[in-house]
């Protein structure tokens, strides 16, 4: 395996590539308990429309499926996944977003025995008439349980309006309407075209042998057959649609109203990957300095009434898909949108100054190395960006290139009001 | 790992040394007992003295030193525990050897603590009218929110009908009249009072020594004002009828959650005995409640149960559609029946005591999780290491589970749906 040793962190990760095309990345950490280990296909929500393994032509897939899969892959024909970790004291989970999918578990003892489950069941898909339909009575409860939620809503409502022609405006799980549709034969075709080793990432962060583990997972591979390695073909699409400051209003039974702005970001196509993790950490900083807990802004944003702690914003710059959200519940939504326009118009990027952008880098790196701590965090946000290309045990190093013009750009990006879009929740009454 | 236990200027300091990660935790803990009248006061005082200080006089500049202090964490709340009510301050820093050369935080985040806690921002002799009316506002809406979590909202409907007169229903924040109430008079005198009948606690974890703890807690902060108070309470109340109630709401699925009396409290000797049967009702994946009500039911996504060791309480939680709430509140019962009637293999026993093992040994991976464990072994009063708290799950018996089990008393039902009653 190469080993890459990374100096400031001090941590030490070793890669390799299989013959089948699997990327195995192996992060010792022998001073834990535990092991954590994530095995993720380069798949989610915004994969419905591709050409599958072996076909010639694009098919469009009903909403919802990534997700469905991932809930389905834990039925094995001996039956229930959850069962055969817990023999091992192992527990296993799942989650699907816009772009992937990970199955994961974390053990204390059994590592071997728990590995092999793991990429066992992943690939081992096992679907029936018969559990594909018992399993919509599941999600229907998943999804209700989501529309109850007000801040999924919200958020969800909000990509749906910066992106009408991109799917990662349609919700990771579907309608119950949309699932109705998914067959055994839709999943099958789903999983053979996305679940090619050639599309996966194994993570494995804790406390193991290094020779023994990378050996099993060697092992295991070499016993299954695949298909030859292929490129997926996606169908890529672009949506430069602006949504010109459009509002939409919702009600829900809630203490407040809510309200979010989305602020798209049109300049994500072909950036190079560490130009991409340049741009996102420069959008953080930017978006510090205007509304951050220590900015000038947001101690005027409480003190007037409009915003309180459940203020937040954050941002995502992925190929093809850029925003930024801000949101608050607040008795004054349309105060809120006031405000934050007024900064956004009378901002002047040159007061930025140089000390500041440095306290941000203390920040950065400071809370960076913080999340260091969690094993979790290390392998879903090393997968992430993997499959992007790029590294993140890269970030101090790129925080560290981060200039004022940087700041600057980003916000030449943020300003321009046509690319923002408002969403509302307000009870009924 | 190894933990110190230490009396450093009449506080209570816990030490637990470990080179698992890159930072050092803290969390100071002011405690006393919990009362009703004065739970919104010391609820909101946290935030007051996080929002300004003598040197650093805003809410923005108490962030900015922060930010310069790479990036530390720095929290503030109240929680409850049996019959405690404890204000903490809880900090996250880079640990100075991860630091570029030359480079320190650990003292200057003490430095920063004393300063938060003794030298707050001060007009006329007291808190700053305005600052206090703007956290009283925060603190309102942060109350005023858990209703729009439909589960915590249904939950805290519970324990409030359930623990009616009793310490637990009262609620760490007090009641939004409580808040609305308070001057900045009155939380002065909370704040002095604090200072001076609190029992001050402090957890550590990090790659630091005892010597370099004391240093610290010497420099930067004051006695503690009172020795210790105890935080075990038991109900005595009794229970003649199980209590049905119903609330409507327009949400698209409707909760419902059952509470029990479990008779066994943190420290009591079957205690671990309760905790297994919880295991095997509805704590994990191979638990009755998931196999049964999700699974093979197709009722739910989520099934599950809890207990609060400090109330002697178990809740039964599940998200359903509104018609289906009487079929799976019976498909939960039939579950307890199972567990009291001894109902479970012995394969079902050792896959809970495996998963309650490696729940610890996990915990024991996170700095926080360091800290509570050790909270727990002291709430025992026992002078336990881990392998000791492994081998009293291992040592449970089927039928000490059924004992537990069948000691379950049903207290009331809670059922938050569309339907009017």
């Amino acid at each position: 395996m190469e080993k890459r040793y990374y100096e400031t962190l001090k941590e030490t990760v070793y890669y390799q590539k299989l013959a089948n095309g699997l990327q195995v990345y192996l992060l010792p950490k022998p001073e834990y308990n535990k092991t954590f280990a994530t095995f993720s296909t380069h798949y989610g929500s915004v994969d419905n429309q591709f050409i599958p393994l072996e076909e010639t032509e694009f098919i469009t897939v009903p909403d919802g499926v990534a997700h469905f899969l991932e809930h389905k892959m834990f039925e094995s024909p001996k039956g229930d996944v959850f069962q055969d970790f817990a023999k091992y004291g192992a527990s296993a989970n799942a989650f699907t977003s816009h772009d992937v999918t990970t199955y994961l578990f974390s053990c204390t003892n059994n590592l071997i025995e728990n590995l092999e489950l793991l990429l066992d069941f992943v690939q081992e898909p096992y679907f029936t008439p018969e559990n594909v339909e018992k399993e919509k009575g599941i999600i229907g409860q998943e999804i209700n349980m989501y529309e109850d939620n007000a801040d999924w809503r919200i958020y969800q409502q909000t990509l749906a309006q910066l992106y009408p022609e991109h799917p990662v405006g349609i919700d990771i799980a579907g309608t119950i309407e949309t699932i109705s549709g998914i067959t055994d034969e839709t999943l099958y075709r789903c999983y053979h075209t996305f679940y090619h080793p050639n599309n996966m990432l194994l993570f494995v962060i804790g406390n193991f042998d290094i020779e023994a583990v990378s050996h099993f997972i060697q092992h295991n591979q070499q016993q299954k057959t695949f298909a030859e390695p292929q490129q997926i073909e996606r169908f890529e699409v672009q949506d430069k649609t602006q949504p010109l400051g459009k509002k939409l209003a919702l009600t829900m039974d809630v203490s407040m109203p809510k309200v979010m702005i989305g602020i798209k970001n049109q300049d994500v196509d072909g950036i190079h990957p560490r130009q991409q993790l340049k741009n996102e950490l420069a959008y953080d900083f930017m978006l510090d300095f205007l509304f951050g807990s220590s900015s000038k802004n947001y101690d005027q944003l409480l003190a007037s009434g409009v915003i309180n702690d459940s203020f937040g914003y954050s941002q995502t710059n992925d190929p093809g898909v850029g925003y930024t959200l801000m949101s608050t519940d607040t008795e004054q939504p349309e105060a809120f949108m006031e405000a934050i326009q007024k900064i956004v118009t009378t901002f002047d990027p040159t007061s930025i100054e140089a000390p500041t952008v440095e306290r941000f880098k203390r920040k950065n790196m400071g809370q960076f190395i913080r999340s260091l701590n969690s094993v979790e965090f290390i392998a879903n946000q090393f997968t992430r960006y993997a499959f992007n290309g790029m590294n993140i045990f890269e970030v101090i190093e790129i925080m560290d290139e981060i200039t004022k013009e940087d700041l600057v750009q980003a916000f030449d990006n943020f300003k321009n009001q046509d690319n923002w879009a408002y969403t509302l929740i307000t009870s009924a009454e | 790992m190894k933990y110190n236990k230490m009396t450093i200027n009449q506080t209570t300091v816990h030490l637990i040394q470990t080179n698992k990660f890159k930072t050092v935790a803290m969390q100071v803990r002011f405690q006393n007992k919990l009362d009703q009248a004065t739970v919104a006061q010391r609820g909101l005082l946290p935030f007051v003295l996080r929002s300004g200080t003598a040197k650093y006089p805003s809410s923005a500049a108490i962030q900015q030193q922060l930010e310069y202090l790479y990036g530390a964490s720095f929290h503030v709340g109240v929680e409850k525990k049996g019959s405690l009510h404890t204000q903490y301050f809880n900090f996250s820093c880079v640990n100075d050897k991860f630091l570029p050369a030359g480079q320190t935080v650990l003292a200057d985040v003490f430095a920063f603590l004393g300063e938060v806690l003794y030298a707050p921002k001060l007009t006329k002799g007291s808190f700053d009218p305005q600052v206090v009316e703007q956290e009283k506002r925060l603190l309102i809406d942060k109350i005023r929110g858990i209703y729009d979590d439909k589960l915590q909202y249904s939950l805290m409907r519970l324990v409030e009908e359930m623990g009616a007169g009793e310490p637990f229903a009262i609620r760490a924040y007090g009641t939004i009249e409580d808040v609305s109430a308070i001057t900045p008079e009155q939380l002065y005198a909370t704040y002095q009072s604090m200072l001076t009948q609190d029992e001050l606690e402090i957890y550590l974890v990090g790659d630091i020594t005892p010597e370099q703890v004391e240093t610290l807690i010497l420099t930067h902060l004051q006695a503690a004002g009172a020795e210790h108070y105890e935080s075990r309470s038991r109900s005595e109340k009794v229970i003649t009828e199980v209590k049905h109630l119903s609330e409507a709401q327009a949400v698209t699925q409707a909760k419902l959650i059952l509470g029990y009396r479990t008779h066994t409290y943190f420290g009591d000797e079957n205690f671990f005995a309760l905790r297994v049967m919880n295991g095997i009702l509805g704590g994990y994946t191979h638990s009755k409640l998931f196999l049964n009500v999700r699974e093979k039911a197709s009722l739910c996504y989520f099934a599950a149960s809890r207990i609060d060791g400090n109330a002697g309480i178990m809740y039964l939680y599940s998200g359903l559609d509104h018609d289906k709430v009487s079929d799976a509140e019976k498909l939960i019962i039939e579950q307890i029946d199972a567990v009291q009637a001894g109902q479970f293999s012995d394969h079902d026993l050792e896959m809970t005591k495996l998963a309650m093992k490696n729940d610890v040994l996990e915990i024991l991976d996170s700095a926080t999780g360091m800290m509570s464990f050790y909270a727990s072994i002291n709430d025992m009063g026992v002078d336990w290491n881990v392998e000791q708290w492994l081998q009293a799950i291992d040592a449970v018996t089927r039928e000490q589970v059924i004992t537990a089990a069948n000691a379950l008393q049903a207290d009331t039902t809670f059922v938050l749906t569309s339907q009017e009653a």
